[in-house]
């Protein structure tokens, strides 16, 4: 063979060894002899495989607190009636496979090889599960599957994750065509979950282009890129309108042929998807814009930092650490350091003009302005149901005054206890009841004739003034009282003293 | 060269709310690259200060430089936000070597500009410490007491403080706030890092660099002005000069 077929040959070589790379935790799990309590071996790839599948069905969902726990109990479900084991073991196994796939030390996993086409020693770095999301609370982590873990995914479906979303968009369709409608609504959540990733994927690349172009070439590796993405989201950006346009037709036909009376299910399936689909194509018609940006400022800008940016490569652990501990260096060099990445310095001053400044002046008030929670001094002149409420909280303070008198009540609760054995229950199903004890807790103490409630004119003052010489005493308890649906209160402690 | 009024002001503008935050936004971004006087204006400005800015498509940073430049927060400052209040400079001196590890642990290869690994563990971070500073007791004695009497280097003093640290506090349930142990020192440590938007916390005692904590390594530490002799750049300080000179 000619050189020129060798060339053929191993183009892309890299790529290719990515691919397998990605199965490698895989078969790491493979290696691992688990067995469960009769000694069988537990086929930890097949789990492995599984856990991926179960994240990508949760990103799926858009269910993003998926942690150890959430894995254990799928595993549970699916496997217990394969293998005997007890629950911890579950949780020991999730915790295994979540360790493969995203090892603990914090490096990305890694996969040395030659490379052919290169004639060099090279190594792929790839991540298939990130950290998502914590809890401070219980101290829990939530994964997600990150980019290669989707690739991963995809890559056992015999299609790769850049055709992904065309094929879901070809695929919708003809589940439209169909009338599969249930599979044409997951497959818009896929492809929900394509443009996420995405997104994602932008946004590293952004970053990416922002921190680092270092020379003339890799500049023009990422306008490459850029415009490579930049076309097939355009790509992409026409085939949506053509499915929205294809949805509305279908929408239309089935309307047309009244199935929205006779096939409800399927009609609101159809609705769902058109909606479903427009904040899909939305969301990509985002990262359209996002591109064009990227192409015009962001690489632009990174283009110019190429003026001052030179070296290649740099290494703060080699080039820093190493030099400040093993020369040793004086300490002040380390201050230089880490200088950079602190905040710059405020200080703040007094002024001593402030002492001719305006003044906040303030009312002094002998006493706090009450705030009101209703109005019972209100002059309306809703006469009839003024009248009504007054009798109405006279008729209350009657029933607890007798309460007290019987049994010594001391809390709301027991009052409405008293009144559940002389079957009075309704009275606190009404509001006026609830209004009554808040009023007089904000105005406890009561005492007759104290409060300027003159017998008749006001809603209290009936109430009040049997009383007599006594004092009613309020205050608040610790639990909430929901006897009846409609009104909750918090328990009172009520007392009745002698003046 | 003559400016206008109207290009010193905004200028000035750009550079007060830079003094005043350490950061500008996009709009910032805009200005600055947009005009040439503008920019050449704000870089002379930075120039007196001490600073640098660094610019990215999104954000400029104002970078203080050097050990001059007045913008940097003093030893008090991170005493008193930070530090418990009987701290001495040598926990400052600490908590920037445990620092400067941090980021060591995340740029460790030549191969790539990009970090080598997406999050740290709190206790590997101590553990990585910990081999710095055996690295450091591996000096001998005498010669370090003999340099830092020349040049007041405190390097015994960061020693002393790890080495009278345990590791854990055992008595105590959180490994936080005010017990003395090294998880609470490092804790410590993360809070400032925290603060100052260098670090993000993932859960499950993990931490993350920043995006701002990388543009400044990468676009600070790479910068080829800063990189030849990175230390002796930062520090103003050619050791064998100095010796040569005693």
């Amino acid at each position: 063979m000619d050189k020129h077929e060798l060339k053929e040959i191993t183009s892309g070589y890299r790529e290719r060894m990515r691919r397998l790379a990605l199965f490698d935790p895989l078969f790491e799990l493979d290696r691992k002899r688990e067995t469960d309590i009769n000694q069988n071996t537990i086929d930890m790839k097949g789990l492995g495989l599984l856990s991926l599948l179960f994240f990508f069905e949760n990103k799926l969902l858009r269910q993003y607190k998926t942690g150890v726990k959430e894995l254990a109990s799928f595993l549970k479900s699916l496997v217990s009636s394969q293998y005997v084991l007890n629950d911890a073991s579950y949780e020991r196994l999730a915790r295994t496979i979540i360790q493969t796939f995203r090892p603990t030390t914090g490096r990305k996993r890694d996969y040395s090889y030659f490379n052919w086409e290169e004639q060099r020693e090279q190594f792929i770095e790839y991540s298939i599960l990130k950290a998502n999301a914590f809890d401070l609370k219980t101290n829990t982590q939530y994964y997600t599957l990150d980019e290669d873990g989707l690739e991963l995914v995809f890559a056992t479906k015999e299609f790769y994750s850049e055709f992904q979303l065309s094929i879901n968009q070809l695929m919708l369709r003809k589940q439209l065509d169909k009338g599969e409608f249930k599979g044409a609504l997951r497959q818009i959540n896929e492809m929900r979950i394509d443009v996420e990733s995405l997104e994602e994927r932008m946004n590293k690349l952004k970053h990416e282009i922002q921190r680092s172009i270092v020379s003339e070439e890799t500049f023009e590796r990422y306008k490459q890129l850029l415009e490579d993405i930049y076309g097939r989201l355009i790509r992409e950006d026409e085939e949506f309108k053509e499915l929205r346009q294809f949805v509305k037709e279908t929408r239309e036909r089935l309307f047309s042929k009244d199935i929205h009376k006779k096939e409800v299910k399927t009609y609101e399936l159809i609705v769902k998807i058109t909606g479903e689909l427009e904040s899909v194509h939305y969301d990509h018609s985002r990262l359209l814009d996002k591109t064009l940006s990227m192409k015009n400022t962001t690489l632009l800008a990174a283009q110019e930092s190429l003026y001052y940016t030179g070296i290649q490569s740099f290494n703060f652990d080699q080039d820093i650490v190493s030099k400040i501990v093993s020369t040793p260096l004086p300490m002040d060099a380390m201050k230089g350091v880490l200088h950079p990445f602190l905040q710059v310095e405020q200080n703040v001053q007094w002024s001593p003009l402030t002492v001719f400044a305006e003044q906040n002046i303030s009312e002094e008030r002998e006493e706090k302005v009450e705030q009101s929670f209703l109005s019972v001094l209100d002059e309306e002149p809703n006469l009839p149901y003024r009248n009504w409420l007054k009798a109405k909280f006279k008729e209350l303070m009657q029933y607890y005054l007798l309460a007290f008198e019987e049994e010594k009540i001391s809390t709301l609760t027991q009052f409405m206890d008293y009144l559940d054995r002389n079957s009075l229950s309704s009275i606190y199903e009404q509001r006026y009841f609830y209004d009554f004890w808040i009023i007089l807790h904000q105005r406890s103490p009561i005492v007759n004739g104290e409060l300027d409630e003159e017998e008749g004119k006001t809603l209290l003052g009936d109430a009040i003034s049997l009383l007599e010489t006594k004092i009613l005493v309020i205050q608040e308890g610790n639990e909430i009282i929901n006897r009846y649906s409609r009104y909750s209160i918090q328990d009172m402690e009520i007392t009745l003293e002698e003046n | 060269m003559n400016y206008s009024e109207q290009k010193i002001i905004k200028a000035f503008q750009l550079y007060t709310k830079l003094a005043r935050d350490g950061v500008a936004d996009r709009e910032a971004v805009q200005l600055y690259r947009a005009d040439d006087e503008i920019r050449g204006l704000l870089e002379m400005f930075s120039q007196e200060v001490d600073a640098v800015v660094i610019s990215t498509s999104e954000q400029l940073f104002l970078v203080p430089k050097t050990k001059l430049s007045f913008f940097h927060v003093s030893n008090d400052w991170i005493k008193k936000n930070f530090l418990r209040s009987s701290s001495t400079n040598g926990d400052i001196y600490l908590l920037y070597f445990s620092t400067i590890i941090l980021f060591g642990s995340f740029y460790d290869t030549y191969q790539s500009n990009e970090p080598t690994r997406q999050f740290i563990r709190l206790d590997e971070w101590i553990r990585f410490i910990q081999e710095r500073i055996d690295q450091l007791k591996s000096h001998d004695e005498e010669e370090l007491k003999e340099v830092e009497k020349e040049f007041s280097y405190n390097w015994r003093l960061i020693i002393e403080k790890w080495d009278d640290m345990d590791d854990i506090k055992e008595t105590v349930k959180k490994q936080s706030g005010n017990t003395i142990s090294r998880l609470s020192f490092i804790d410590t440590v993360k809070r400032f890092l925290l603060s100052q938007q260098l670090i993000q916390e993932i859960g499950n005692d993990e931490i993350t660099l920043t995006e701002k904590a990388k543009t400044i390594i990468q676009r600070f530490f790479m910068e080829i002005e800063y990189n030849k002799g990175i230390l002796e750049f930062i520090y103003g300080f050619d050791r064998r000069d100095e010796r040569a000179s005693h």
